[in-house]
């Protein structure tokens, strides 16, 4: 940052904020802001704080204090939005599930069949987790890892991600509808092998995960050569 | 659970001195047993060496005379809960038989096993990978051993077979399937999942040209 000292005050304070986990800090002082902004910005800060916080820590060893320090807030201003640990993570947890859903949809919108939405849809999760790997970390690979409350809320999101990805597919058309347990299989899989990349340092090349995933994913549903097909196209 | 060895009955009944390793070996036998229970109710995190005694019912000397501690406990209860798996296994399949149908007799194996024993199941699937660095190293080496296994269905494959990462996708899906079932207590149904997930492992081996990108 040799420039910094050069930069205007509000500048140099945005070009602090980016190297901090944290989302950009608000000016101090009287600034006018409706309290409903800044509530909202604190907000956004904890989440910020907690996926910074577990993704150094890990989620057992991580205290509210880490917290708080990472979102740069103090640890009563934690205190009037949480009441706990579990409640920051599930809050920003449930955040990040609706923003993929909301990203998922958007991506999908365009497309007129089935198995393209469904490419679209993984395309559009793989980008939002290469965009940020902790991110991807704090939703994937943390909650299997953490207390029996916290992976039971992670089981519920796997399976409504797995409604959102399978909405309108095909019932016993090419090939039969694939269980139940199958299903589970194809989304814990997938999960699996984002993690994997995460963890092996190749966490912005989740997105060369795309044609494995769909291929994966498409095989039950509509027969290995659609499958492959699908796959090849959206790799393209 | 596998039955104790030989050795360690005509001595437990009879007269003979019992030398102070098959003590040793029998009483932490005996503990992981008891332990699999606490572990599996409570989860690891919430388990105590207090409980895993009074449900072994030892002392807590003689529980650090055999183990360092909780982990350690953990780590070598995980250790005979995948050995004896794998010997079971090794006993039902016959290395001479196709790839396709030793993946299905590793599989009924595995499936009735986990049925039968869901504590034990629970401790390998749903408790070792949140149970520290080493439990979790643990596991991510069974998954890999078992995936290796289902990679040998590539030289089976005469017209190709499925994504390099296919493998390991199957064998942590599965374990996932049986984690969501085993977390919550849900009795695993053997004949339904059997069929439906011998399919899913082993028909994206089957035909329809290799994938390559």
């Amino acid at each position: 940052m040799r420039a910094s000292r050069y930069l205007p005050p509000v500048a140099k304070r945005e070009a602090q904020a980016q190297e901090s986990p944290g989302l950009p800090r608000l000016p101090p002082g009287r600034h006018g802001l409706p309290r409903d902004f800044v509530a909202q910005n604190q907000r956004d800060r904890l989440a910020a704080g907690i996926i910074a916080a577990v993704s150094e820590f890990g989620y057992h060893e991580t205290t509210i204090t880490q917290i708080a320090a990472a979102a740069g807030v103090s640890r009563r201003t934690f205190y009037s939005y949480f009441n706990s640990k579990e409640e920051c993570f599930f809050s920003t947890f449930d955040q990040i599930a609706d923003h993929l859903c909301e990203a998922a949809r958007e991506a999908a919108a365009g497309q007129r069949d089935w198995p393209s939405q469904l490419a679209a849809k993984i395309g559009a999760g793989l980008e939002v987790f290469s965009a940020n790997p902790r991110l991807a970390g704090f939703t994937l690979a943390v909650p299997p890892r953490a207390g029996s409350d916290v992976t039971a809320h992670y089981r519920c999101a796997l399976d409504r991600a797995l409604g959102e990805l399978t909405e309108g597919a095909p019932a016993g058309t090419a090939a039969q509808t694939p269980s139940e347990a199958v299903q589970q299989s194809l989304m814990g899989g997938a999960a699996s092998l984002i993690v994997q990349r995460l963890e092996s340092g190749e966490g912005e090349r989740i997105g060369d995960l795309l044609p494995d995933l769909v291929e994966l994913f498409l095989t039950p549903f509509v027969g290995r050569a659609d499958a492959v097909r699908v796959a090849n196209a959206a790799a393209a | 659970m596998a039955r104790l060895p030989d050795h360690l009955l005509p001595a437990a009944v009879g007269k003979e001195r019992i030398s102070k390793q098959a003590v040793e070996q029998h009483q932490r036998r005996r503990v992981l047993l008891a332990s699999t229970e606490v572990f599996a109710r409570r989860g690891y995190q919430s388990t105590t060496v207090d409980q895993i005694v009074a449900a072994a019912q030892i002392g807590v000397g003689t529980f650090y005379g055999i183990f360092e501690g909780k982990e350690d406990c953990f780590l070598r209860l995980y250790d005979l809960i995948v050995a004896d798996a794998e010997e079971r296994v090794a006993t039902a399949v016959d290395a001479e038989a196709p790839w396709r149908d030793r993946v299905v007799e590793a599989l009924t194996t595995l499936l009735e096993l986990a049925a039968a024993q869901p504590d034990s199941a629970r401790i390998v699937i749903v408790e070792a990978p949140r149970a520290g660095r080493a439990a979790e190293a643990r596991y991510a080496e069974t998954v890999s051993r078992l995936a290796e296994g289902l990679r040998e269905g590539r030289s089976d494959a005469a017209a190709g077979g499925p994504t390099a990462s296919f493998e390991h996708a199957a064998v942590a899906g599965l374990a996932w399937t049986l984690h969501q079932r085993l977390a919550v207590g849900r009795p695993l149904a053997v004949r339904t999942l059997l069929p439906e997930m011998a399919d899913f492992l082993v028909a994206p081996y089957a035909g329809a040209g290799t994938t390559k990108r």
